[in-house]
């Protein structure tokens, strides 16, 4: 689980990278009253809201996870 | 963000900008096409644990949540990608010149501009059944002696635009000062021109929000000068306006 957690982490470090350069572009570009404002922050909500969502998730898993055997002997 | 003010880096003060255009939107659903395949696999595993919350064990859950999070992620990306090629692309054309922005991807992003006066032909070529259905197609613009072709690539209405385009070089190459009232006196008669006519700006999608803006300030221009004694010239009195340009 360590492993997969590291490996989630790593992702959103790039991820975040990635979406900073994409989200300059449109803010650097974009025109007032265009369509580069809504974009930026629905992009920006969706992906909030999928890593929140996520993490919420593995944790309420986490809490409610099977003991191991060897603890209960 | 980019100045209300200023549409492009070397734009001059004095520069007016008449039309502001991008590729038409069909052009962007491919994307989604592609990101809503890309789903099916997210959509099917999460509605089958739905339905069956026993059916999968606590670990393959947990890879389950963390690489479909990465996946979602990762087709959100590729949308951000397609949005930022399709939406920086611009084509602008203003009182001077025309000035062609292209965007691909993150990294590459290419201004060409050409003087109204080098412009030799313009074209429009609208090519295919979904083209033709959702009035969207290209401009080609030839020019004088070896500066490069100027395409506008699946920008809607491309014969008016061309019109447009023509009547403007037309107007600069006689030496007229192409100002807002020129445009509107030389362009009235244009289907989607850039005219003080409300009918015209609500029937013609050509414009987007900024555009409208634009047209903001010349209808505001225009009622300034009309106020100030110009009045739009009636067929009769064409030539005599001409002249006094």
């Amino acid at each position: 689980m360590e492993y997969l957690m590291l490996f989630y982490g790593l992702f959103l470090v790039a991820y975040v990278g990635y979406s900073a350069v994409g989200i300059y572009h449109l803010w650097r570009f974009g025109y007032v009253g265009d369509a580069t404002r809504p974009v930026i922050i629905i992009y920006s909500t969706l992906s909030v809201l999928i890593v929140v969502l996520s993490l919420v998730l593995i944790f309420i898993r986490y809490i409610n996870a099977p003991v191991p055997t060897e603890a209960i002997l | 963000m980019v100045s209300s003010r200023k549409y492009f880096p070397s734009q001059r003060d004095s520069e007016e900008v008449f039309l502001l255009l991008r590729k038409h939107w069909t052009v962007y659903i491919p994307f989604f096409i592609i990101a809503g395949f890309m789903s099916l696999p997210l959509i099917m595993i999460a509605t089958y644990w739905i339905y069956n919350p026993d059916g999968i064990s606590y670990m393959v859950g947990n890879l389950i949540l963390i690489f479909g999070s990465a996946y979602a992620l990762f087709i959100l990306s590729l949308l951000l990608f397609g949005f930022v090629d399709y939406y920086l692309d611009v084509d602008i054309v203003t009182s001077q010149r025309i000035v062609d922005i292209e965007q691909n991807g993150f990294f590459k992003r290419k201004i060409s501009e050409l003087s109204l006066d080098q412009v030799e032909d313009v074209s429009a070529t609208v090519n295919g059944a979904l083209a033709t259905f959702f009035h969207y197609g290209d401009v080609h613009i030839q020019t004088a002696g070896a500066l490069p072709n100027f395409v506008f690539d699946e920008v809607a209405h491309p014969y008016r635009i061309s019109k447009i385009i023509l009547d403007l070089h037309d107007a600069y190459s006689k030496g007229h000062t192409i100002s807002k009232e020129t445009v509107f006196k030389e362009l009235d008669h244009v289907p989607g021109s850039v005219v003080n006519d409300e009918p015209y700006r609500r029937r013609l999608p050509l414009f987007t929000p900024n555009q409208d803006k634009i047209l903001d300030g010349i209808s505001s221009d225009l009622e300034q000068s009309v106020a100030s004694g110009y009045t739009k010239p009636s067929p009769s009195s064409d030539s005599k306006n001409k002249d006094s340009l």
